[in-house]
């Protein structure tokens, strides 16, 4: 299990990502589910369950907003925090 | 050939500029617009694109730095967004036609700071007059015929004070002179990818304060379901498919600068700017709009042959090998300015490539045109 982190543009989602690995948790970008956003298209940072206390607090920190979470398990998402 | 037309585009580049963009021709596709190794491998490039620029030029954050055509396009964007029907707005007497033309297509009242050549003392004098009843101030940093540095931070000093918003129109400065787009506190800075930041043609780059309007509407790759452009940069500039080889090879242009340093490369042009300088102004017949103080000239060398017309001595220096450009350089501003409108001027344009030998040879050859003539 992984959780996404939403961002609002790729740029941002890629900012996301340089400021978790700069800060030692592995991240990557990824194409974000179409069901967890109406808007259409949108990119978010994929990491490790028992990662997301510390990227939240990295993100806080770098002053990057995530829109949401959303919880990955095997084919399913659930939005599990603002 | 030797080439001294890089205030037009830079033609020696850095072969890291080639290697990446023939890279990026056979290993990326388009940012934004999947999710697989060749679409994340143009959205790395961009980006990091983006945050060299951002350390470059001291923008807070890579989002706020986008990716145009070229200067116009981005002077362009910028002037549309803060410009409407009979705003009043401020220029220097050295602009180039990519800001007086969408000026006057847009209906704005304009009025020409046009003071005299190398004196930023009486600019700023007539800016500080002129500010309290402007909506706006676009101004070149650096004058794309005569090199003239224009005092762009005492004016953007001047702007805050004023609260009128400032454009400016980096052409000829960006990759020379330090640019601080924080402490400047510009509401836009447009440059081209193509001259001092060494990439290809095709590139170009428009640092946002805010928001603005898109010039383009079309895909983003986000926020697809909506008919309206994103409301969030850079998506909200960047319609359509980036030009990934041509920001690949200014991404390559951006890292050999950030390994030497703007002052490093303004002093060499500057070196051979005063070599070719002195050399020209022992020929007679020949007018020199030099400055002798390095702080206000840079890169760029204008002479008029009072004998001769400037077409007939760039096409007999293009015959000899040498490449300059004549005529107004698309600023006839500049050229009402300095009363060099009726005759334009040849301009000679330097990048760190040229050596002092070309500059010799340069000097040699033009003293034959001017005694053959």
């Amino acid at each position: 299990m992984h959780y996404i982190l939403m961002c609002r543009s790729l740029t941002l989602a890629q900012r996301a990502a340089r400021a978790l690995q700069r800060g030692g948790v592995f991240a990557s970008v990824t194409k974000a589910p179409q069901s967890a956003n109406p808007g259409g298209c949108t990119y978010g940072v994929k990491i490790a369950q028992r990662n997301l206390s510390a990227a939240q607090a990295l993100l806080e920190r770098a002053e990057i907003h995530v829109e949401k979470v959303l919880e990955q398990t095997g084919a399913t998402d659930r939005e599990v925090r603002r | 050939m030797i080439y001294l037309d890089s205030a037009a585009t830079s033609l020696y580049k850095p072969k890291a500029v080639q290697t990446a963009v023939l890279d990026a021709l056979s290993t990326m596709a388009s940012p934004g617009r999947g999710a697989h190794r060749a679409a994340m491998r143009a959205a790395d490039c961009c980006f990091d694109c983006r945050e060299a620029l951002a350390e470059l030029f001291h923008v807070p954050s890579p989002e706020q730095v986008i990716f145009t055509f070229n200067a116009t396009h981005g002077l362009n964007i910028a002037i549309r967004t803060l410009v409407k029907p009979g705003s009043r707005v401020l220029i220097s007497g050295y602009e180039h036609n990519s800001v007086t033309r969408p000026l006057l297509a847009l209906g704005a009242s304009v009025t020409v700071i046009d003071t005299p050549l190398f004196d930023p003392a009486a600019f700023l004098a007539r800016a500080e007059q002129a500010l309290p009843q402007a909506d706006l101030v676009v101004c070149t940093h650096v004058s794309n015929v005569f090199g003239y540095v224009l005092p762009i931070e005492k004016l953007a000093v001047l702007c805050r004070r004023y609260r009128v918003p400032l454009i400016i129109d980096a052409a000829q400065s960006a990759g020379t002179l330090d640019i601080d787009f924080q402490a400047l506190g510009a509401q836009f800075i447009a440059m081209p990818g193509h001259k001092g930041l060494l990439g290809p043609q095709g590139t170009g780059v428009l640092l946002c304060k805010n928001d603005a309007l898109p010039l383009l509407y079309g895909g983003s790759g986000s926020e697809s379901a909506l008919q309206t452009m994103p409301e969030f940069l850079p998506d909200r500039l960047e319609a359509g498919t980036h030009n990934v080889t041509g920001i690949a090879g200014l991404l390559a242009g951006v890292r050999f600068l950030q390994a030497r340093s703007c002052e490093q490369i303004r002093r060499r042009e500057r070196m051979l700017l005063e070599h070719l300088a002195g050399a020209l102004s022992k020929l007679p017949d020949l007018q020199i709009f030099y400055a002798d103080d390095p702080a206000l000239q840079s890169g760029v060398l204008s002479v008029l042959p009072l004998r001769m017309s400037c077409e007939d001595f760039g096409e007999a220096l293009s015959k000899a090998g040498v490449a300059v450009r004549t005529g107004l350089h698309c600023a006839p501003t500049a050229h009402t300015t300095v009363g060099t409108l009726a005759t334009g001027t040849v301009r000679f344009s330097f990048s760190p490539f040229n050596t002092e030998r070309q500059i010799r040879e340069t000097a040699s050859i033009c003293k034959n045109i001017l005694n053959f003539h």
